[in-house]
């Protein structure tokens, strides 16, 4: 009995509810890689000086330190703007990966009960 | 489906629960691991195979071709991704554990793990009796750790399951599901957890012998499962490593890129992020309120600062740590989203300056470079003691700190232990202002339980799992340590307790902490009798009187009360609220007050030593009071402060009680009935766990009198009652507030007689022992003692004296001259006696 429930169980499952919850966990991960790299808070600081790394401007007259000032605080800039863009791209690439890899998964849960033994025969085909 | 109303097959779980019995989950995930690691390892052979191939090296020919590992690579798969949908599947099924608690059928009302202990046991089958259930809990990984933790071992229960068998007490199924159904509880349909059913199932009158034995009641076989439910709840969802509370609890990248640089802060203080994630598992009971308010506090746009005010031990550290976690798993406001807290190491900030200007040069550059970073927390632990220290090298704490404390771009968050904060701080109101104060508060008996339940598998695991704690050995503890323990604040009190039996246990060869380890290991460390009564001290107990009676000569009313007193403490009805036990001894000097004192000191704490005697003669001004419990104003601790610090299981003697000031007694009168007072510092100072004793003469004279008219006890006691109140000595409320009023009887000459029979009978010991002669005690030499030793007004108080000053003395001069010698008897001559 144990086994019949389990079969009619699997099989309303694997077509209905399991298609929510493989979109919800593809949700999740999304957001993750949202959040592991820090895709909001980068984007909305990406021209920031890097480590808050700023000289202040004392004075005006001196064209001199005037010039020195603004290269530093330009170059904390760059550095900052440099390795912020790096983070986002890789970001990106993940969600891109994230999203590749879902569609993936989705269309083989579609055709999995088929899937399977396809896979297994052709392994033995493959072999002999 | 005979049943009515209870349909396994229905259970939303069944699907599940038959796939872990097909093929259980640790075989499941066996056959993943392996099958996965098959396909991607013969996938990378076949790669290697090609790219060999491609590069026209020729594989030697026993090597197969690349198709060949390819073919093996998807036999692999194959497996892998079908048990990977199963496991998809059981995740699933499993992740809302609730039952549906509005079905008609009362299997669809069971929780996950009541269905497991269904499926296990009778599953689908719906003929038999309970006992396939039964043994169920015995198989099922919750039911089995609900009986662990109930303290049942595996052979116990099989025996009670005989047991059962024998009286035939197991009922039909259909009638257990059936009462189940509409029992009280779940009449109204609702959920049934595994809970309800352990509870059911040990809750029969079959079983209640079996429990009674092991001084199980229902309700902690309830609580004990509730909390095992709750833990199993908490494990699965750990496990679940793909939920989002879970993915969120992974740090991301360049979240510090956008605040500045802390080269300072990182000198003279830490990060304590990484402390704060280590509480693994803890999930801070009872601390979610205090948190909560820390992080509204931290959200007011400038001088967001806080002190966290509470006992040492009182989790003030906990609360803090909760909050830097909330913070590294981003469950927070996102205002306070990228905040780091920083804890300052004061010592070595005072350390790193020679001089006061450098000190402070160095304290500014850090409290600017917090600012400049924009995201700084900074923690300052003991916050008091190092304003203080800061000013003992003549730094100003508060104008430096000024500045900062109003603005946005940092808070401080300060820890302080109460006594030093209103000690230091609390009158300092230029500082204060600056300050949202937040108290952290000792748990209340059902938060510390839970508070104990969180740490147990931190602790068991730290102690290599080699003993387990029991519930009812928690559920001790949380009392034993609110009750009869002293030093510290809960819950570091109680923790530190079940971290000391844990090691008793340990050293004891035993895996189960029992609730009677821990009363013996509190008896240990307070001399408090606890636990139960060994038939040795039960015989001690009724014999009582005997032996308060063998010292407290002719008391006898004294002897009854006391000996009541005890045996009520003992057998644990006395209120847990309030002392062991109070008295008032009335009567005049010298007639066994202090001796009844000293002889209840030995029958409850084992010794006569344990008491603490204060004479209320020196407590007669408001002063004597302040001396009492301490003064704020002189920063003086009390002489009743310090002793209950230095030994809170005594017996308190009070001499001369009414003498003392009215502010006294006033104290008294709230010791006496709640068991604790407030010294000079707000603390409260804990007297449950001693004997309080307050002698008085008033009246002596009274009693003398009635005594020598002949008046019976009954009036006698009347008599004095109205005296005491007339003359306002005490009032009645707080006359009501002892135990026991006991009044102490002028002795009679027979009871003289006894006395000094008692205290000759002692010299003659002594003497025996140190220098073996042996003195004859006579009737003469008794008679003489008595009548030598008494005095009016000091009754028998005078009679060591006597003793000492004529017969040691007499003695003394023989043994010189040479006519006692070792080992020989003598007695006086009747001249000798009538000289004394």
């Amino acid at each position: 009995m144990g086994f019949a429930i389990l079969i009619s169980e699997y099989i309303a499952w694997h077509y209905g509810q399991a298609f929510t919850e493989i979109l919800d966990l593809g949700r999740d991960f999304l957001w993750f890689g949202w959040n592991v790299f820090s895709v909001s808070l980068l984007s909305q600081t990406l021209v920031s000086p890097f480590y808050r790394i700023q000289e202040g401007y004392k004075n005006w007259t001196d064209f001199e330190a005037l010039g020195e000032t603004i290269v530093a605080n330009t170059v904390s800039r760059l550095v900052g703007f440099l390795l912020r863009l790096f983070m986002l791209i890789l970001g990106a690439l993940f969600e891109l990966l994230i999203l590749a890899a879902l569609s993936i998964v989705l269309i083989s849960w579609m055709i999995l009960p088929l899937l399977i033994p396809l896979l297994f025969l052709g392994g033995l085909y493959f072999i002999f | 489906m005979t049943m009515s109303g209870f349909d396994f097959s229905k259970n939303k779980f069944a699907g599940a629960l038959a796939l872990n019995a097909i093929l259980p989950t640790l075989r499941r995930a066996q056959f993943l691991t392996l099958s996965g690691a098959g396909a991607i390892f013969f996938a990378a052979l076949a790669a290697i195979c090609l790219i060999l191939v491609s590069l026209k090296i020729n594989l030697p020919t026993l090597v197969p071709d690349y198709t060949f590992f390819l073919g093996l690579s998807l036999i692999f798969l194959a497996p892998f991704l079908f048990l990977t949908a199963l496991e998809g599947f059981a995740n699933s099924q499993t992740n809302q554990k609730n039952g549906d608690p509005a079905s008609p059928n009362a299997a669809s009302r069971l929780n996950l793990y009541a269905s497991e202990l269904w499926f296990n046991g009778p599953g689908f089958s719906q003929n038999g009796d309970t006992e396939s259930l039964y043994s169920s809990v015995a198989v099922t990984k919750i039911g089995n750790a609900a009986l662990t933790r109930l303290g049942i071992t595996a052979q116990d229960y099989t025996e009670f399951l005989q047991t059962l068998r024998k009286q035939s007490g197991f009922m039909p199924l259909d009638d257990f599901a059936a009462a189940f159904a509409t029992s009280e509880k779940n009449k109204n349909a609702g959920e049934i957890t595994f809970t309800d059913t352990l509870a059911a199932l040990l809750g029969g009158s079959g079983a209640k012998k079996f429990l009674d034995a092991k001084n199980l009641p229902p309700d902690t076989i309830r609580r004990a499962a509730e909390w095992l439910e709750c833990e199993f709840m908490k494990q699965d969802r750990k496990r679940r490593w793909w939920l989002r509370e879970n993915l969120a609890r992974i740090p991301g990248f360049g979240k510090d890129w956008a605040y500045g640089s802390t080269p300072i802060l990182q000198k003279l203080s830490y990060d304590l992020t990484d402390e704060a994630l280590r509480l693994e598992g803890v999930e801070l009971i009872g601390r979610q309120r205090e948190i909560e308010l820390i992080e509204s506090a931290l959200l007011k746009q400038s001088g967001a600062n806080i002190i966290i005010v509470g006992e040492p031990g009182a989790g003030k550290y906990t609360t803090l740590l909760g909050l830097v976690r909330l913070i590294a798993w981003g469950q927070i406001f996102p205002q306070l989203e990228h905040k780091r807290v920083f804890k300052l190491q004061g010592s070595a900030l005072i350390a790193s300056g020679k001089t006061k200007g450098e000190v402070e040069e160095l304290f500014i550059r850090l409290m600017n470079e917090a600012v400049g970073a924009g995201n700084i927390i900074l923690a300052i632990d003991e916050f008091p003691e190092f304003t203080d220290s800061l000013s003992k090298t003549g730094v100003n704490a508060l104008e430096i700190l000024a500045p900062y404390l109003s603005s946005s771009n940092v808070h401080i968050l300060a820890l302080a232990d109460s006594l030093s904060f209103r000690r230091i701080l609390e009158q300092n109101a230029g500082l204060m202002k600056y300050f949202s104060r937040i108290d952290i508060t000792e748990p209340d008996d059902k938060r510390l339980l839970e508070i104990l339940q969180e740490h147990t598998p931190t602790i068991e695991y730290a102690y290599g799992g080699r003993a387990i704690f029991t519930y009812p050995a928690l559920a001790k503890i949380a009392e034993g340590a609110t009750e009869h323990l002293v030093q510290g604040a809960l819950p570091k009190r109680a923790i530190d307790l079940m971290e000391e039996v844990m090691k008793e246990t340990i050293s004891r060869g035993l895996a189960y902490v029992a609730p009677e380890i821990v009363l013996e290991f509190i008896t240990q460390k307070t001399k408090i009798p606890l636990g139960k009564i060994m038939p040795e001290e039960q015989e001690k107990l009724l014999q009582l009187e005997e032996f308060l009676a063998r010292r407290v000569i002719g008391q006898n009313e004294a002897v009854l009360a006391v000996a009541d007193a005890i045996r009520r403490a003992r057998s644990g009805i006395k209120n847990p609220k309030r002392p062991i036990g109070t008295f008032l001894f009335l009567g005049p000097t010298g007639v066994g007050k202090t001796e009844t004192a000293k002889t209840l000191a030995e029958a409850y704490f084992g010794n006569e030593e344990a008491m603490t005697r204060f004479d209320m003669t020196e407590y007669q001004t408001e002063e004597g009071f302040e001396k009492l419990v301490g003064s704020f104003e002189k920063n003086e601790p009390g002489l009743l402060t310090s002793r209950m610090h230095s030994s809170p299981y005594t017996l308190v003697l009070l001499d001369e009680f009414e003498k003392s000031n009215p502010k006294v007694k006033n104290l008294f009168l709230q010791v006496l009935d709640e068991g604790f007072f407030t010294d000079h510092l707000g603390r409260k100072i804990n007297m449950r766990n001693t004997i309080i004793i307050a002698t008085s003469n008033a009246g002596a004279k009274l009693i003398w009198e009635m005594v020598q008219k002949g008046a019976d006890p009954a009036s006698l006691r009347n008599d004095l009652f109205s005296y005491i109140q007339n003359e306002g000595i005490y009032s009645p409320e707080l006359l009501n507030r002892f135990d026991a009023v006991v009044v102490f009887h002028p002795l009679k000459p027979e009871i003289l007689i006894q006395i000094a029979r008692l205290s000759l009978q002692k010299l003659t010991a002594r003497l025996e022992k140190s220098k073996n002669i042996k003195l004859e005690v006579t009737e003469p030499l008794v008679e003489a003692v008595a009548r030598g030793g008494y005095d009016p007004v000091f009754g028998a108080r005078p009679m060591q004296r006597f003793i000492q000053d004529k017969v040691e003395k007499l003695i003394a001069e023989k043994i010189i001259k040479g006519e006692i010698r070792s080992g020989s008897e003598f007695s006086f001559s009747p001249e000798e006696i009538s000289s004394l």
